[in-house]
C-alpha cells in the first residue's frame, strides 16, 4: 500500500460506480447544538456511501465565536477551524490519494490555510510537499487538487445553500438565504490552520504550525471507505463547521431578538458525487451538492413571545450571514501554492 | 499456471495517472484458475460435490489437496499485492489466504449463491468478525432476544464497550423490528431458524426493513443450510454459519463462514485476519469433504425430523412439539415456497417437566446426550441446563422454554429405529419410573 493508501480499494470503487452511479453518491451530515447552559457543540451524523451506512460517533465541544475568548479555553476549535480542517484535509487526501494512484511516494505533506473573511481577500492554501519527484509533477498535483478536490471545488464555485426550519407545530419552512450582499457580515474571526498528512487518508489539523503539541483535530475516512474511523472525514468537518456557525449565531441572538433563550439544533447535509474526485465519470460534478441545513428550536419558555415570522427571520439571518455558508455559496478567490520543505533532498 | 486469484494480474496498473485509470475491480472469489468455478444456477447437489475443487495440474488429484503450509514463496505478484493493498488475491501467508481456504470458500459461496466467502476458525469467529467489520463505533444493531447464546453474549457483553448499541426484539415481530430502527442502525442480525423454538422469521420482510433503514441484513443460516433456504436470494446481505454443524456434518470439526457480496466479505476477511480467526488448511479439507454430502444428509435429516415431529405430536407423553412443518404459533407467516425443508431440529416438551426430560434422555439408546447439532448422529440436550442455563425461569418462559423442553438434532439414522428408541425412552421415563 503506497503511502498506506489502499489504491486497490479506490480502484474497486471506481469500477463499482461505473456500473451503478448511485453507489458514488455519498451523503454527509454534520449536527450542531447551542444551548444556553452547555454552549456550542458539534457531531457527525450517519453518512451514506452509496447504499452503505457509516454511523460513527465524533462529538466536539466548540469555542463559541460570539463569546469573548478567555485564556483557558483557546484550545477548543471554533466552527471556522472545523471548516478549514475540512477544506485542508480534502485537498491533502486528493493530493496524496491521487499521487498514490500515480505511484508517487510521499515522505511528508502539509498545508497551511488562512481565511480572513474580508471582502475579496483570498483564501490561501500553502502546501509543503516532500517527495522524490520533479517540480512539474508537483505542479500537476496542485492542478489536480484544483480540479478534483470536492471541498476545494465547493470553495471556488457558487453552490446553492438551502435551509429549512422545523417548528414542532407548523409545517417545515424552506428557503434560500437572503441576498448575501444585503445581509450583515458575520463576526467570525479570521481562521488559520496547519494540517499535516499522516498516512493513507489520515491527517491532523492544528491551530498553527507551532502548536503540534496541542490537541489536534483528527481526520480520516470511515472504514467503509478504506479509513479506520480515526476521525470525521473532510466533508463532515465542513458540515459540522457550517452547522455550528449557524447554531452559534442563533444562540447569540435568541434573547435579544426573540425575548427568550433557546436550545438550537442545526443539521447540515450535503451530497458528494465521488465520481468527480475519482474522475470515474468525467462529466460528474466535483463540488458538493444539495447543501442545506435544517434548524429546530426548543425553548424552556412555555409560550414563545414572538411570532414564527421573527424566528424565521432570525434563522434566515443566521444562515445568510454565516461566513462558512458564504465560503460554500459564493465563489472564493483562492491562492494555492506549493513548495518543498528546505530539508527535502529532492529540493537540492 | 497462475497461483494468484483470477483478475489479480489484470488489475495491476503501473502507469495510471489518476484513480479512473486504475483497473482493479472486485470479482467473485478469490479463486485461481485451478479452482473449479461452476455456474451458480447448477443444482445444490452438484455444487456441493464439485464447486471450488482445486484441480491440481501436476498430479491430477481428484479432490483438493491439503495445503498444509503457513507461508508461500514471495514473487513479483506478492510484491504487487503489497504495493496495491490487494493482499487477499495472492497466497502469501495462511492467515491471509491459502488454497485450501479458497477451495472450501468457493464451494460455500456457490451453494449460498454468493460472490465470495471467508472461512473462519468457528461460527463465533465468523459472527464476531462480521459484526465488527460491518458496524462502526457509534452505530446500532437490531437482533433477536433468542439468538444463539454465543451471539447473544457477543452482542450483550462486547458491544457496549465497543460503542455499538444493541436492541433485542422478537424475530417474528416485524413491527417491533421496524420500531427499533434508528438513524444510526447499521445491522440487522437474525437466524433463519431459531434455537430452540425453531421460529422462522420472514427473511423477505427483514430485508425490506433493512433496505428502508440503509442497514445490512445478516442471516445466520446454520440451522437451515443453503440446501433448505438461500437468504441472499430473499434479500439478505450476508449469510453466516457455524460450519461446525450441518456444513461439516460429522461433529468432527469447528469452523465458520461468512458469505455475500465481495464488497462486504473483503471487509469481514480483513477483520478475520486481524482477530486471527483463520481456518487451518486441514480443517478446510475436512469441511470441504463434509459439504460434498450436504445435500444428501440434509434431505434425510429434513425427512427424519418431520417424521419424528409427527410421532411426538401424537405421543401422550409430550406436551408440545416445535417444528415448522407442524405449523402453529410462530409459523403463521411462513412462506413454504421459500424453503426446501426445515432441517433436522425438533423441539419438544416432555410432559412432567425437566426431571422427566432428564430421565427420558438417560433412557435413549441411540442418540447421544450432547450439545451441538447438525451431525450425522442424533444428539439430544436440554436448553434449560445448557445453552440457556443463565436465564431465569421467567426469562426462559418469555422465549418459550417451558419445563421439559428437549432439543433433538436428528441424524441420518433409520427414522424407524429413532422413533422406536424415543417411544421406549418416553414410556420408561413417564410411566414405568413414575409408578
Ligand atoms: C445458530 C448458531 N450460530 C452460531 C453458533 C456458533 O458456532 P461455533 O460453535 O462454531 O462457534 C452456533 C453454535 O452452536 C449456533 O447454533
Amino acid at each position: 500500500m503506497r503511502n498506506s493508501f489502499n489504491t486497490a480499494s479506490f480502484s474497486e470503487v471506481v469500477h463499482e460506480i461505473r456500473e451503478d452511479a448511485s453507489e458514488g453518491l455519498f451523503r454527509y451530515v454534520g449536527r450542531a447544538r447551542h444551548s444556553p447552559l452547555r454552549g456550542l457543540s458539534a457531531e457527525v451524523g450517519p453518512a451514506m456511501f452509496g447504499r452503505v451506512k457509516s454511523a460513527r460517533r465524533f462529538t466536539y465541544a466548540l469555542r463559541d465565536p460570539f463569546t469573548p475568548v478567555t485564556t483557558s479555553d483557546t484550545d477548543e476549535p471554533t466552527p471556522i477551524d472545523l471548516a478549514l480542517t475540512g477544506i485542508g484535509s480534502c485537498s491533502l487526501m486528493t493530493l496524496v490519494g491521487g499521487g498514490s494512484a500515480k505511484g508517487i511516494v510521499f515522505d511528508a505533506v502539509s498545508v497551511d490555510l488562512t481565511c480572513d473573511h474580508a471582502d475579496k481577500a483570498p483564501v490561501t492554501l500553502d502546501f509543503a510537499i516532500d517527495a522524490e519527484i520533479r517540480d512539474e509533477r508537483i505542479d500537476e498535483l496542485i492542478q489536480r487538487v484544483r480540479q478534483r478536490s470536492p471541498n476545494y471545488a465547493t470553495l471556488v464555485a457558487a453552490v446553492p445553500v438551502h435551509w429549512a426550519w422545523e417548528p414542532s407545530t407548523a409545517p417545515t419552512r424552506r428557503g434560500e438565504p437572503a441576498d448575501p450582499t444585503r445581509s450583515r457580515r458575520s463576526p467570525a474571526r479570521p481562521g488559520t490552520r496547519h494540517l499535516r498528512w499522516l498516512s493513507g487518508p489520515q491527517s491532523e489539523s492544528f491551530a498553527h504550525p507551532f502548536s503540534a503539541a496541542a490537541t489536534a483535530l483528527r481526520v480520516d475516512n470511515p472504514k467503509q471507505l478504506t479509513g479506520v474511523d480515526w476521525g470525521p472525514n473532510p466533508q463532515e468537518y465542513l458540515m459540522m463547521g457550517y452547522a455550528a456557525e449557524v447554531a452559534a449565531h442563533l444562540g447569540a441572538h435568541s434573547r435579544s431578538r426573540l425575548g427568550h433563550e433557546a436550545i438550537w439544533e442545526v443539521t447540515a447535509r450535503c451530497t458528494e458525487d465521488v465520481s468527480g474526485l475519482l474522475r470515474a465519470d468525467p462529466a460528474a460534478v466535483v463540488h458538493l451538492q444539495d447543501v442545506g441545513c435544517r434548524v429546530s428550536m426548543s425553548s424552556p419558555a412555555a409560550s414563545h413571545a414572538r411570532s414564527i415570522g421573527d424566528i424565521e427571520e432570525l434563522v434566515d439571518e443566521a444562515v445568510s450571514t454565516s461566513a462558512i455558508g458564504r465560503l460554500i455559496s459564493e465563489p472564493q478567490i483562492v491562492d494555492m501554492a506549493a513548495r518543498r520543505p528546505a530539508s527535502s533532498p529532492s529540493a537540492r | 499456471m497462475d497461483r494468484t486469484a483470477i483478475g489479480f494480474g489484470e488489475g495491476h496498473t503501473p502507469g495510471a495517472e489518476w484513480f479512473d485509470e486504475l483497473r482493479r475491480r472486485r470479482i467473485k472469489g478469490p479463486i485461481s484458475t485451478q479452482n473449479r468455478s461452476l455456474s451458480r444456477s447448477l443444482a445444490p447437489e452438484t455444487l456441493a460435490v464439485h464447486a471450488g475443487t482445486y484441480e491440481d495440474p501436476i498430479t491430477g488429484a481428484v479432490g483438493t489437496p491439503i495445503f498444509q503450509t503457513s507461508t508461500f514463496l514471495l514473487d513479483q505478484a506478492s510484491y504487487d499485492a503489497f504495493a496495491d493493498g490487494a493482499l487477499r488475491d495472492v497466497p502469501i501467508y495462511s492467515r491471509y489466504g491459502n488454497p485450501s481456504q479458497w477451495s472450501v470458500q468457493e464451494k460455500i459461496a456457490a451453494l449460498e449463491g454468493a460472490e465470495s466467502a471467508v472461512a473462519t476458525s468457528s461460527g463465533m469467529a465468523a459472527i464476531a468478525a462480521t459484526v465488527y467489520a460491518l458496524t462502526n463505533c457509534g452505530s446500532h444493531i437490531v437482533s433477536a432476544y433468542d439468538v444463539y447464546g454465543g451471539t447473544y453474549n457477543l452482542l450483550r457483553e462486547d458491544m457496549p464497550s465497543a460503542g455499538r448499541d444493541v436492541t433485542f426484539v422478537d424475530p417474528l415481530d416485524l413491527d417491533a423490528i421496524r420500531a427499533a430502527v434508528r438513524p444510526e442502525t447499521q445491522l440487522l442480525l437474525f437466524e433463519s431458524l431459531t434455537n430452540p423454538m425453531l421460529k422462522a422469521p420472514d427473511i423477505r420482510g427483514l430485508a425490506r426493513i433493512a433496505e428502508e433503514a440503509g442497514a445490512l441484513l445478516v442471516i445466520d443460516n446454520t440451522f437451515l443450510t443453503p440446501i433448505n433456504v438461500r437468504p441472499l436470494d430473499l434479500g439478505a446481505d450476508i449469510v453466516v454459519h457455524s460450519a461446525t454443524k450441518y456444513l461439516g456434518g460429522h461433529s468432527d470439526l469447528t469452523a465458520g463462514v461468512a458469505t455475500g457480496r465481495r464488497k462486504f466479505v473483503d471487509r469481514i476477511w480483513a477483520q478475520v485476519l486481524r482477530f486471527g480467526g483463520t481456518l487451518d488448511p486441514l480443517v478446510c479439507f475436512l469441511l470441504e469433504r463434509g459439504i460434498k454430502t450436504l445435500a444428501l444428509r440434509i434431505r434425510v435429516q429434513n425427512e427424519n425430523a418431520v417424521a419424528l415431529a409427527g410421532y411426538l405430536a401424537s405421543s401422550p407423553y409430550v406436551e408440545a412439539v416445535h417444528h415448522p412443518a407442524l405449523g402453529g404459533k410462530g409459523h403463521e407467516a411462513l412462506r413454504p415456497e421459500d424453503y426446501r425443508g426445515f432441517g433436522g431440529m425438533v423441539g419438544f416438551e416432555v410432559a412432567g417437566g425437566d426431571e422427566r426430560a432428564l430421565r427420558f434422555m438417560s433412557h435413549l439408546t441411540l442418540p447421544y446426550v450432547a450439545t451441538s447439532l447438525g451431525g450425522v448422529e442424533s444428539l439430544v440436550s436440554m436448553p434449560a441446563n445448557t445453552s440457556h442455563s443463565s436465564l431465569t425461569r421467567r426469562q426462559m418462559s418469555t422465549i418459550g422454554i417451558n419445563p421439559g423442553l428437549i432439543r433433538f438434532s436428528v441424524g441420518i439414522e433409520n427414522v424407524g429405529d429413532l422413533v422406536e428408541d424415543v417411544q421406549t425412552a418416553l414410556k420408561t421415563a413417564c410411566e414405568v419410573e413414575d409408578r
